[in-house]
């Protein structure tokens, strides 16, 4: 394996500082300190706010429905509020779970491993209180398009039932596995890099195991040398 | 300290060592739009560690470490219409200005092919950090960056063999 002097570009890395030629002034910091974060444990929840959020509307519209309309069964009208609760419950949850990082006190190998514990964790979870909201978004727009349309909610054969199960099966699927695909591109990631600070860690101690045996084969070695000599001495001399 | 001298003295000192931030966004992305966000969640990571920053190393030691630790565990978001990776398939840093010697242009370009992890040693080495605070910054045994550094030096080697 050849390596060269890496010493010599020192001087050429520090003498580097503004290397791009660009310079941000007090005001452009102050800019970026007023924007949103893309830390992953950020967006995931904004992104769960913003689904409490849709859930919450669901529970208004439902709520609403049942006070000011008796065109509704209230047995569906108590199945959504529960669901939305439940995903809610879930959401909540699980906000309170993400790890606050400070990322000037603990390092590299902790944070990636904090962030992905919890992905990892909230993987399952977040994918189906995620997967609730499409279906409690179809069912609360059908039966909204039903009062607007017959100002009631006609009863259903068998075949509406298959339709509209589906649409509503589809939602959940889609978006538990678009929420679940998401999360898994993320955990790939931080386990990618976190694999590529272990590489080197499973090959050193690897290498140190190697050398500590070399060291153990050579003293065995000598001492058997350093017997076998006072033997030959002993047959010699005797 | 109230929350307004705080920022001043935040905003002072973040200006004064830029020179990191730039390294930093330059060799950890190509795009301007994925440099835009790096700079920014930096800045931002930086301010919110900022009350715990408690003076025993330098400042610019601190900001290394947030600073990398937000670059390597900043993951790419997922993109549909776009062939090019966030961070990961880089090979050049774009950008590069003209009027700088041949020696370091080779070396950022040079350092921008190793991975994320091995940027980052080779960058604390070059601001002639000690093992001990690299395996510090970044989780792992002091061996493990001896290690990793014979390792870099020899693909580093290689590459910039190739430019040469």
């Amino acid at each position: 394996m050849k390596t060269f002097d890496l010493e010599k570009y020192k001087d050429s890395w520090k003498s580097g500082a503004d290397f791009t030629g660009r310079k941000l002034s007090g005001d452009q910091i102050n800019r970026y300190l007023m924007k949103e974060s893309n830390d992953v444990t950020r967006v995931f929840k904004r992104n769960v706010f913003f689904d409490v959020f849709l859930k919450s509307v669901v529970v208004i519209y439902w709520i609403g429905l049942q006070s000011f309309t008796s065109e509704i069964n209230w047995v569906l009208g108590l199945v959504m509020l529960v669901i939305s609760a439940i995903g809610m419950a879930i959401e909540l949850r699980l906000i309170r779970k993400i790890p606050l990082i400070d990322y000037g006190q603990k390092d590299l190998q902790n944070i990636l491993a904090l962030k992905t514990n919890f992905l990892r964790t909230s993987l399952y979870p977040i994918a189906f209180a995620k997967g609730l909201t499409a279906p409690l978004l179809i069912i609360s727009g059908m039966t909204g398009w039903f009062l607007q349309k017959y100002e009631t909610v006609r009863p259903l054969d068998v075949e509406d039932f298959v339709v509209f199960g589906a649409f509503v099966l589809i939602g959940f699927i889609l978006n538990a596995t678009v929420e679940f695909k998401q999360q898994i591109f993320q955990i790939n990631q931080l386990e990618a890099t976190q694999n590529e600070l272990k590489t080197e860690a499973l090959k050193s101690s690897f290498l140190a195991k190697q050398k500590h045996l070399r060291w153990r084969r050579f003293w065995m070695l000598l001492m058997a040398l350093v017997c076998g000599l006072f033997l030959l001495g002993w047959l010699l001399f005797n | 300290m109230k929350g307004k001298d705080r920022e001043a003295i935040f905003l002072k000192i973040v200006e004064e060592h830029q020179g990191i931030l730039h390294k930093i966004c330059f060799l950890y992305c190509q795009r301007e739009s994925d440099k835009e966000d790096l700079y920014q969640e930096i800045i931002l990571q930086l301010w919110r560690s900022f009350p715990s920053f408690k003076q025993k190393s330098s400042f610019s030691t601190w900001m290394y470490r947030v600073a990398l630790n937000t670059a390597i565990s900043m993951s790419r978001k997922p993109r549909i219409f776009s062939s090019g990776d966030f961070f990961t398939s880089q090979k050049e840093p774009a950008d590069m200005p003209d009027d700088h010697p041949e020696e370091i242009k080779i070396l950022y370009k040079a350092i921008a092919h190793l991975k994320k992890v091995d940027k980052a040693i080779v960058m604390l080495w070059l601001e002639e950090k000690t093992y001990y605070e690299i395996a510090e910054i970044l989780g792992i045994t002091e061996k493990n960056v001896s290690v990793k550094m014979v390792r870099i030096k020899a693909r580093l080697a290689e590459i910039i063999r190739i430019y040469q």
